[in-house]
């Protein structure tokens, strides 16, 4: 039983860095909780501070209700999985097993039911004689979470345990874990740079981006309902499309700027009207998912974008446009059953002006 | 290229240095196993003759070079552990991310830059005997005065210490740089991981630095004992080889042997038991770094 | 916690300050001893004096040209530890080069014996190489001095490592290029290589620096002979002055102290690289 509370953390290194600015964060007791964001975002940070590995430099750390930030990473009760797995090398994978249990000065017959019982739950019942380096990487990986659920702890803390394999094997394994998750009931929190692995595994997904925390939510309210243009384009793949642009009034109602032509905004779109009409003439952000564009005739078509490149990936193609307002690179439309097209050609394109996303020119959405 | 031409340059390269470890080592070698099974002994009236293992058996008969070879073996079961330890002692310290380290480092290390030569004449006078001596005075400052001042040199039971003591402080540094580079080698992430299971300071060394650290160790001590083995140049230079054979060495016995006393056949014999020796302590070290490879 | 972190500096700091004293005192002891005038060393040798140059004297620096021909001694060990070191590298790369890369007939054998000559140390042949050397008319001479270390088996073994350590895409791609071998070793192996180099130069500048034996057996008079040598025998001078023999160790160290200071990162990576740690 264990709830995990970050109060208004912030860690600042010696260098100056601020890796951490006021994160506040609770994960519930039980829940899957995955940290995801850019290089840099202070992910890994927030985790290793929760392991003890690094100090905090203001706020408290709380596991229920008690405030850990005096406690060494021994007497935390935690248990991580490293992105390198840490696994020690000397030792065979049962010593391995067995090191953490030793540490706490188990009972030996304590300890050889807890190895059988991880040894058995990862399929590594076969492997525990052998060492590190004779394992696959998918082997390592089993062998450093076994390690960390011998302990029963209260926390488990995960350190991007997927990047280091192949691709096929990241997706076999994403599925145990989460499977394994779910059968133990461990508070966890996940760390990982891939959105597509937040999305899919967590209960909940906290996005951050330089430090800060941008929001936290279940995936599907992330993907429907992003707070900032931030998480619009990080989520998802591809991102949202998110443009700069501008609110005018007109006679038909409130139209909205894109690629050099004016959209009327529709009453019954994602945002409430009256909220809208107060940023008429003012700077703003659109949002528009690759899938909001599709393919028009000549006649429907309201915008034309030149496509500068092409990826088919067999069951749907990504179009990318250049748009002089779009931040980020590239334009995305995602179609499918596409007629041929080549580069530098002039795409007439429909635009589902009811997927319209809006963001104030801080980013922030508008609802 | 053709693959001949491939073989030739080889060949060539490798042929100025073999061709030198030839004419310079293995010829020699060769020919010191040869000559100790004669009896060769410059201006001597005898002519040369194949006598067999009979300059061995001499050897082990000889007081001075059996109490060579106990010297040898009690310096080096000395000399050889304390001087690992204090080296890794020193390595642990300077593995620590504390300022002035490279400094420290460099003060650690500078004794071994010394030539031998140097070193040994040096400590003749830290040596020196009554109170005035170096170390007699320092002894007797850390004693409160109850130590005796000694003429170490010429003491037949500290004249050998003295000069363990001296390649002590000679080597160490040598030994601390390369156990540094194998503490640094070693990945922080697995002192994390153990921290997180539970594992204090003490537990940490244990049970991660000093596996990891294990075949540098080993390799340090190796290179150590061969260098202990070959101990001369403070023999010759602070005590001669005395008081009566008390420092005596291999090597003192073996450059006796075949310069002062010109028996040539004798001095091989001791080379070769010498390369013995030195052969024996490395194949047991290979034979203890196989048993557990990491 | 953080008193706990607090008490480890600060007995590290203790625990080096003190072996760092102990360690430094004997070379301080010579500086020191050096700069003082003869009456005083040797009585302040058994107290804290030992350490206080009070007024600075050359006069033991002069000493000692006048006594000595330092100058001469000087001269034969930079130049034979130069052209061991020189001549060394150059050879002993080549060979590291050949059996890391090349294929060649005999080569693991060859190899394999270079590893056994490792563990002979110099005294092990030394009676039969004297012999030898005295065939060939090299007493007191230079030549006796260099030829037979230019060959070392522990360099080889050094180049061989870091040479197997490198990427073989630079090889390839200068192969693809038209380099030969030899022009594929100067231009693209030999500047990649910058931390072999320097780690084998300066340990072999460190050892043939300080030889003792064998210039001992092989070389008579002080035409010939290296520093080491010389403060032996200028120790049994009468008569015997501290100062003096202090300011001739300083300046024999120096050489040697200087070049291992300024090369001491590289040798710190050298080691490194070349997993001399074993």
């Amino acid at each position: 039983m264990a709830k995990v509370t970050y109060k208004q953390v912030s860690k600042r290194f010696e260098d100056g860095t601020e890796a951490l600015v006021d994160f506040d964060l609770q994960v519930d007791d039980g829940e899957l909780m995955v940290l995801v964001g850019p290089s840099g975002c202070g992910k890994s940070t927030a985790l290793r501070l929760l392991a003890g590995l690094e100090s905090v430099s203001t706020g408290e750390l709380l596991i229920n209700d008690t405030v850990i930030n005096e406690l060494t990473p021994q007497q935390r009760n935690i248990a991580m999985v490293f992105q390198n797995y840490a696994l020690y090398p000397h030792m065979s994978v049962r010593r391995n097993l067995a090191f953490p249990l030793r540490m706490m000065k188990l009972p030996a017959d304590e300890v050889t039911r807890r190895i059988s019982w991880a040894a058995e739950l990862l399929q590594l019942t076969d492997l525990l004689e052998r060492m590190p380096k004779q394992l696959s990487g998918g082997q390592r990986q089993r062998v450093a979470m076994g390690r960390a659920i011998v302990r029963e702890p209260q926390v488990f803390l995960m350190d991007e345990p997927l990047s280091n394999l192949d691709a096929e094997l990241r997706v076999r394994i994403r599925t145990e874990i989460a499977a394994l998750q779910r059968r133990l009931s461990i508070t966890t929190l996940y760390v990982t740079h891939d959105q597509v692995e937040a999305m899919t595994l967590g209960d909940r997904v906290a996005v951050m981006n330089a430090g800060r925390l941008q929001q936290v939510a279940a995936p599907q309210v992330l993907y429907e309902h992003p707070d900032n243009t931030f998480v619009a384009g990080f989520i998802g793949s591809p991102g949202m499309n998110v443009l700069a642009s501008r609110l005018q009034r007109r006679e038909s109602g409130l139209a909205v700027e894109f690629a050099g032509q004016w959209l009327d905004v529709p009453l019954d779109g994602r945002v409430s009207y009256a909220r809208l009409a107060t940023y008429v003439d003012q700077p703003v952000f659109i949002g528009l998912r690759p899938e909001a564009l599709e393919f028009a005739s000549a006649t429907e078509a309201q915008v034309e974008l030149t496509l500068t490149a092409v990826e088919a990936l067999g069951h749907e193609e990504l179009l990318y446009f250049d748009v002089p307002q779009i931040t980020g690179s590239h334009m995305i439309v995602r179609v499918q059953d596409t007629p041929t097209v080549t580069i530098g050609d002039m795409i007439p394109l429909w635009v589902h002006a009811r997927e319209l996303y809006f963001f104030d020119n801080q980013g922030a959405a508008i609802y | 290229m053709s693959h001949r031409a491939l073989i030739s340059a080889g060949s060539l390269f490798a042929l100025p240095a073999l061709a030198g470890l030839l004419i310079f080592v293995a010829i020699p070698f060769l020919l010191a196993i040869g000559l100790s099974f004669t009896n060769l002994r410059l201006g001597s009236p005898l002519p040369l003759e194949f006598v067999g293992l009979t300059q061995f058996v001499r050897l082990f008969a000889d007081d001075a070079f059996t109490r060579a070879l106990w010297n040898n073996l009690l310096f080096t079961s000395v000399v050889v552990p304390v001087q690992t330890l204090l080296a890794l002692g020193l390595a642990l310290l300077l593995n620590q991310p504390l300022k002035g380290r490279a400094l420290f480092r460099t003060l650690f290390f500078m004794p071994v830059v010394f030539p031998l030569a140097l070193v040994s004449v040096v400590w003749i006078l830290i040596y020196a005997p009554g109170p005035d001596g170096m170390l007699n005075s320092f002894l007797q400052l850390i004693t409160l005065g109850h130590w005796q001042p000694r003429d170490f040199l010429h003491d037949p039971w500290l004249a050998l210490p003295a000069i363990m003591l001296t390649s002590i402080w000679q080597g160490a540094g040598f030994q601390m740089v390369i156990l540094l580079a194998g503490l640094q080698g070693i990945p922080e992430e697995l002192y994390e991981a153990a921290r997180i299971d539970g594992a204090g300071r003490w537990q940490r060394f244990w049970f991660i630095t000093l596996p990891q650290l294990r075949n540098t160790l080993i390799f340090v001590m190796l290179v150590t004992t061969i260098l202990a083995f070959r101990l001369f140049e403070q023999v010759q230079i602070m005590t001669r080889g005395g008081p009566r054979h008390a420092t005596t060495t291999i090597m003192y016995e073996a450059v006796q042997a075949a310069f002062s006393r010109q028996q040539v056949a004798k001095g091989a014999a001791i080379t070769v038991i010498f390369f013995l020796v030195v052969l024996l302590v490395t194949l047991l070290q290979r034979r203890v770094a196989r048993q557990e490879r990491l | 916690m953080t008193w706990h972190r607090l008490l480890t500096v600060g007995m590290s700091y203790a625990a080096l300050l003190l072996l760092a004293v102990l360690f430094v005192s004997p070379i301080l002891l010579m500086v020191v001893g050096s700069l003082k005038p003869e009456a005083r060393v040797l009585v302040e040798a058994g107290s804290l004096k030992a350490f206080l140059p009070g007024e600075w004297d050359l006069r033991n620096y002069r000493d000692v040209f006048a006594r000595v021909a330092f100058g001469r001694y000087l001269f034969n060990s930079l130049f034979i530890t130069g052209m061991v070191v020189l001549a060394g590298v150059v050879v002993n790369s080549l060979a590291g080069y050949a059996f890391a890369r090349l294929a060649w007939r005999g080569r693991k054998l060859l190899f394999a014996l270079v590893l056994a000559i490792l563990i002979l140390p110099l005294e092990a042949i030394a009676v039969p190489l004297f012999y030898q050397v005295t065939l060939f008319g090299w007493r007191d001479t230079y030549l006796v001095q260099i030829v037979p270390f230019v060959a070392n088996a522990f360099s080889i073994y050094l180049f061989y490592t870091f040479f197997l350590g490198l990427p073989r895409e630079l090889e390839e791609a200068a192969r693809l290029d038209g380099a030969g071998m030899l022009r594929t070793f100067l231009i693209i192996i030999v500047p990649n290589s910058k931390p072999v180099f320097a780690t084998v130069a300066i340990l072999n500048f460190l050892m043939q620096w300080g030889v003792f034996l064998w210039p001992l057996m092989v070389t008579s008079g002080e035409a010939v002979r290296p520093l080491p040598l010389a403060i032996a025998t200028f120790y049994t001078l009468p008569p015997l002055q501290w100062g003096d023999i202090f300011a001739f160790g300083v300046m024999m160290v120096l050489p040697i102290l200087l070049v291992f200071l300024f090369f001491q990162r590289w040798f710190i990576r050298g080691v490194v690289a070349t997993g001399l740690k074993g």
